[in-house]
């Protein structure tokens, strides 16, 4: 599947699509296909803060559990409730409905760090 | 990388050892490898509805000296017990150029490694994780697989049946993975299985040659 260039990306797999002053945080099909099956996505809380480059939650597959990390720091403001009954979503439409954060920025300047898709594709070996 | 052989070991007290190599390889120092056998030990991921695979009574549990600990691995039910290795490589995966997917598969060709010095051909399965085996007809796991991968450093990691009393695995329905057997290398090799300190060594020696040279 093509890399939507409407968005921008952290090398470790999670693309941020700006509207407004929020975001919204997924990981890439590179991620969920790597990872295999995804059985259980562990996100915060609406109201609770992310920080730039630290870990949000954490997503587990039927061989691996792996952090996931946000671009931007803020706070929670919608979380997809459908990933707790069905973390399939993000194996089968990773850019779209298995979207898991969206995030009110502090600071939209650090938008400006993440990686362009062409960028991230190259350093994603793919 | 350095090798930490901590003989036999109960599955908490090695995960805490686990936790001080992941934050030292974090912080940048040398990666680590943890070899280990447990006592009898029932462990399951956070996921919901994997304690469903655990079908034995608690109180048959405790009578068979079998602990149940909830572990922060990917992957489902599985066992651990005398005559198995386990081995925890902390690695940073960036270091070596690999994605989750990359790392896993490097284990399970080091695994696989290793049964081919002993002549046991093993291979991997498309549908399932961990290592398998034919025997009597049948794909059987003789290696389990379960990592976590947090700020890219790995921790957790594989169990390879040496010589484990299959019966364990009764009382639970592995990786719930209902219908697929597990084996051992005593029931594929019989009296020309090799010692645990034989196994063991020539693990050690496949999983540090697949994460040292030439990508740093």
């Amino acid at each position: 599947m093509a890399l939507p260039t409407d968005r921008k990306y952290l090398q470790t797999h999670e693309w941020h699509l700006v509207q407004g002053d929020t975001v919204t945080i997924g990981i890439t099909q590179i991620a969920a296909d790597e990872l295999t099956d995804i059985t259980f996505v562990d996100l915060p809380e609406v109201g609770d803060p992310v920080k730039a480059d630290q870990p949000f939650g954490e997503i587990e597959s039927v061989k691996a559990t792996a952090d996931l990390i946000s671009g931007i720091s803020g706070k929670v403001t919608a979380v997809n409730e459908e990933l707790a009954a069905n973390p399939g979503v993000v194996n089968r439409d990773p850019y779209a409905a298995g979207w898991m954060l969206k995030v009110k920025m502090s600071d939209p300047s650090e938008m400006g760090k993440l990686l362009a898709a062409d960028e991230y594709s190259k350093k994603a070996g793919h | 990388m350095i090798v930490l052989d901590l003989a036999t070991m109960p599955y908490r007290q090695a995960w805490d050892l686990q936790e001080q190599a992941h934050s030292a390889v974090s912080a940048g120092e040398e990666e680590r490898l943890l070899l280990v056998e447990h006592p009898p030990v029932i462990t399951f991921g956070r996921r919901p509805n994997v304690q469903q695979n655990l079908i034995t009574p608690p109180d048959q549990l405790a009578r068979l000296n079998v602990e149940v600990v909830q572990s922060d691995r990917g992957g489902n039910i599985t066992f651990h017990g005398p005559g198995q290795i386990v081995a925890y490589p902390i690695v940073r995966l960036i270091d070596h150029q690999l994605s989750i997917g990359g790392y896993v598969r490097r284990l399970e060709e080091a695994v696989i490694s290793t049964l081919a010095d002993f002549n046991i051909p093993a291979r991997k399965d498309p549908s399932a994780i961990g290592v398998w085996v034919a025997h009597q007809g049948q794909l059987r796991k003789i290696c389990a697989l379960g990592v976590r991968v947090r700020r890219g450093v790995s921790m957790h990691g594989i169990a390879l049946n040496v010589t484990t009393d299959l019966r364990f695995f009764n009382l639970i329905v592995p990786c719930g993975l209902a219908g697929r057997g597990v084996t051992s290398m005593r029931q594929l090799l019989g009296d020309t299985t090799p010692t645990m300190p034989q196994v063991k060594t020539t693990l050690q020696r496949h999983i540090t040659q697949a994460f040292s040279h030439g990508d740093k």
